[in-house]
């Protein structure tokens, strides 16, 4: 019987669960067990042959094998659903057991190919260094529960499909729909605001999570608002309550962000001098602000711009700086120590500055931030307070993102996709892709970290997360 | 050091009203009359002169009043980094006590009376360096120092009066030959020296245990500013593997952070251009400082005790921004 799971058939209790194993246990058996195990066998790959067939975009079926196996797996189907009795399993017994062999086989190549609805591979393709940073994602908003917001579905499908993308942009995106979502909200009878209200908000939080991890800034907001939603007083009025706290958000945003940007802007610009080459990688907001504040400012300064596969975010500030003027220069990482000559200074930006210094940050950041240093190039980092964190990680694979390996596939430098020799990497069974998101920095790369509390070196984050983000 | 009157006011030399308060004098006087008196301290005993005959009606009057007084002050005196730590500190210092007083004279008062304190303190801040110093030389010590650092010199003085036997390899320290006074102090109070050219450095650092550098300005990434020759000093000795350390005061805490050694405000420009004939003052006109980054350093010994480049920051950090 055809089943659409999102996960591997289950397996009853007491047959071998690997198809290796089965596949062995079918040679071993005698052919009364093989009979049973061929029914078996024959569902299952009838409810994969089903799956496969729903999910046809997905999965890439041109080997014979599988064609054989399908058609044979369908009549196997057909013959289990009119109810056949053993008799005829008996029967077929000896043909069985040929097509048995081609079916695990079959099987096994199925697994290994189709994918589960909301996009991640199962089993062999997994990277096993990276599994414990594997999560479903979401791609469709069809199954979300009737309290999550609109503006939190839209978010969501925004955070998915990288349209809203970048530390900041995704916290600030993230607390205007949560004011949007507090001012819908209305506290149930029987419970009061400051303690209703932060349930309501982490169901909205947890299935935006479903799109993509939560960054740092958007977890030392969400922190802030709960707290600032615990102290509502119980006397003031749910619509009062609400008011401030949209209120409250809008200060927030303006002074963590904001205004933080400016302060960083003012500090940074004094490291940009006449004739200076600055190298700048990917896409920060801040960074950006930096090189149109000199420019306004009449630096005369050039920009060059590394970037890096597959998002190829770097196109979009030297479309921007070069509206605005200036004179860029555009190149893949692949090119780095080709430009790194004429380099007077680096900006980057950061996703979040861990707490023994560590730059976390866009994948290849560390590669840039160290050949910079190999040529006594000064790297400086410009952040806002809101993206410091009080975690310690010693190296990129304990935590980070991975993106869908699929986006690796296609070699395309415009918005039309256009699949490379990639794209059949789930036929070869040994071809893992693995897609990155982030990587961290040690701190003896960078001279320099800018927020708007100060300049600092990147020894001396603990102190400003103690000083300043103790909330 | 010249006892303190009652009257923390130091009476200013032949100046009459607000209006014609010569700030650059007062501080040059103040810095020949007390020889002991560092250019920071100075520059505070000058700017609480101008507090005390000043008559603000307003509080922004009054830090308008100070901006003016410290940018003509930083402007008539060259080479003026720890200078500029002085007045930072003291404009911050009169900043967070003017909010907690509503009548301006009581401000004042309170205001000049804490002026002197903070004078008081600031010389007393040597002696207590030297004490926090005196556990990091030991008997049969080599020490490397570099140009004439009165702090340094303390500190030595006081190991020596504690018997502490020792030998010191003076730098030259050209231009300005200021070795060789600190070599004439060390020597006159019974310490055995001797005096290196500069480019001897090379040679004499695998002779010597430890090497003590003063400081004009410690920035805020916990590197300094110092004479010329520090930052070669400072990569030699990490090559060798000694310890570097910096006697400093906290008042020489200075809101800076260069990024390579020559990124220092502009104070020798010429020695940045080429020519193809010889110049008059080609030396004189060689600069006169240059910044050691924090990796460079192995301790910093100042009055607030002994701290890492780390520790500097964060203190800057708690003196700054709150």
């Amino acid at each position: 019987m055809p089943e659409a799971s999102a996960k591997p058939a289950a397996v009853p209790l007491g047959t071998q669960t690997t198809k290796a194993q089965q596949q062995k246990g079918k040679d071993k058996n005698s052919a009364g067990a093989q009979e049973t195990k061929a029914q078996r066998k024959a569902e299952k790959a009838a409810r994969r042959a089903a799956k496969v067939s729903e999910l046809g975009k997905s999965s890439h079926l041109p080997q014979e094998a599988i064609a054989q196996a399908r058609a044979q797996s369908q009549a196997k189907q057909s013959r289990a659903a009119s109810g056949t009795s053993n008799a005829s399993s008996v029967g077929g017994g000896s043909s069985n057991s040929v097509v048995n062999a081609t079916v695990s086989s079959a099987i096994s190549s199925l697994t290994a190919q189709s994918t589960a609805i909301h996009g991640s591979d199962i089993l062999d393709k997994r990277v096993g260094l990276f599994k414990h940073l594997e999560i479903t994602r979401r791609s469709g908003t069809a199954d979300a529960a009737k309290d999550i917001h609109p503006v939190i579905l839209a978010l969501t499908l925004q955070f998915a499909s990288y349209t809203v993308i970048g530390s900041s942009a995704r916290c600030r995106a993230t607390l205007r729909a949560f004011q949007t979502v507090i001012k819908d909200y209305r506290t149930p009878v029987g419970t009061t605001l400051s303690r209703n209200l932060t349930n309501h908000l982490s169901r909205q939080i947890d299935f935006l999570i479903t799109a993509r991890p939560l960054s740092i800034t958007m977890g030392n907001a969400i922190r802030w608002l709960k707290q600032e939603i615990s102290v509502v007083s119980i006397d003031v009025s749910d619509d009062q309550a609400r008011e401030s706290l949209i209120e409250k958000i809008e200060t927030y945003i303006r002074d963590k962000i904001e205004v933080a940007d400016r302060v960083i802007v003012q500090s940074a610009v004094k490291h940009i001098g006449n004739g200076d080459v600055i190298l700048a990688f990917s896409r920060s907001a801040v960074v950006e602000q930096v090189f149109l504040e000199a420019n306004l400012r009449g630096i005369e300064f050039s920009v060059v711009v590394v970037d890096t596969r597959p998002f190829y975010e770097g196109k979009e500030m030297v479309r921007r700086l070069a509206r605005a003027g200036l004179k860029c220069e555009y190149v893949l990482i692949s090119g780095l120590s080709y430009v790194l000559n004429d380099i007077t200074s680096v900006f980057l930006g950061a996703h979040a500055v861990l707490s023994n210094g560590q730059l976390y940050s866009r994948v290849g950041t560390a590669l840039v931030a160290m050949s910079a240093k190999r040529k006594n190039i000064p790297v400086i980092v410009c952040c806002e307070s809101i993206k410091f964190s009080n975690r310690v990680q010693l190296d990129s694979v304990t935590f980070n993102e991975l993106g869908s390996p699929d986006e690796l596939m296609n070699i395309s430098i415009d918005s039309t996709p256009k699949p490379g020799p990639l794209k059949n990497w789930r036929d070869l069974p040994n071809l893992k892709l693995l897609n990155i998101l982030y990587d961290l920095t040690p701190p003896e790369y960078i001279k320099k970290i800018v927020t708007e509390v100060g300049s600092l070196p990147p020894s001396s984050v603990p102190v400003i997360i103690r000083e300043y983000n103790s909330a | 050091m010249a006892p303190l009157e009652t009257s923390p006011l130091r009476s200013p030399p032949d100046s009459g009203a607000a209006d014609g308060f010569d700030i650059v004098a007062t501080y040059r006087k103040f810095l020949d009359e007390d020889p002991d008196m560092t250019m920071p301290v100075a520059a505070i005993e000058s700017l609480v002169v101008l507090l005390s005959q000043t008559e603000p009606t307003t509080a922004s009057e009054l830090m308008d009043t100070l901006a003016k007084a410290v940018t003509e002050l930083k402007k008539g005196v060259k080479n003026s980094i720890s200078l500029s730590a002085g007045c930072d500190m003291f404009q911050r210092f009169v900043l967070r006590n003017i909010q907690e007083y509503g009548d301006w004279e009581a401000c004042r008062r309170h205001l000049v009376k804490n002026g002197g304190l903070f004078l008081e303190r600031a010389k007393a801040s040597r002696y207590k360096i030297a004490e926090l110093g005196l556990p990091f030389i030991q008997d049969d010590d080599t020490i490397l120092i570099h140009s004439h650092s009165r702090a340094v010199t303390e500190l030595l003085l006081l190991a020596a009066r504690r018997h502490i036997r020792f030998r010191v390899y003076i730098t030259e320290s050209r231009p300005t030959g200021e070795g060789l006074s600190s070599a004439k102090t060390l020597r006159d109070n019974g310490i055995p020296a001797r005096v290196i050219v500069d480019g001897a450095v090379g040679w004499a650092i695998q002779k010597v245990d430890k090497v003590f550098i003063g400081a004009e300005g410690v920035a805020e990434s916990g590197g300094i500013i110092n004479r010329i020759g520090t930052y070669q000093i400072a990569v030699l000795a990490k090559d060798s593997n000694k310890p570097l350390y910096v006697v400093a005061e906290s008042h020489k805490f200075v809101r800076l952070f260069p990024l390579s050694p020559f990124d220092l405000p502009n104070e020798s420009p010429n020695a940045s251009t080429f020519t193809t004939e010889a110049e008059d003052d080609e030396i004189q006109s060689s600069p006169l400082l240059d910044f050691t980054s924090d990796n460079l350093i192995t301790a910093l010994i100042t009055d607030i005790g002994v701290l890492t480049s780390s520790g500097v920051s964060e203190e800057l950090i708690k003196m700054w921004y709150d």
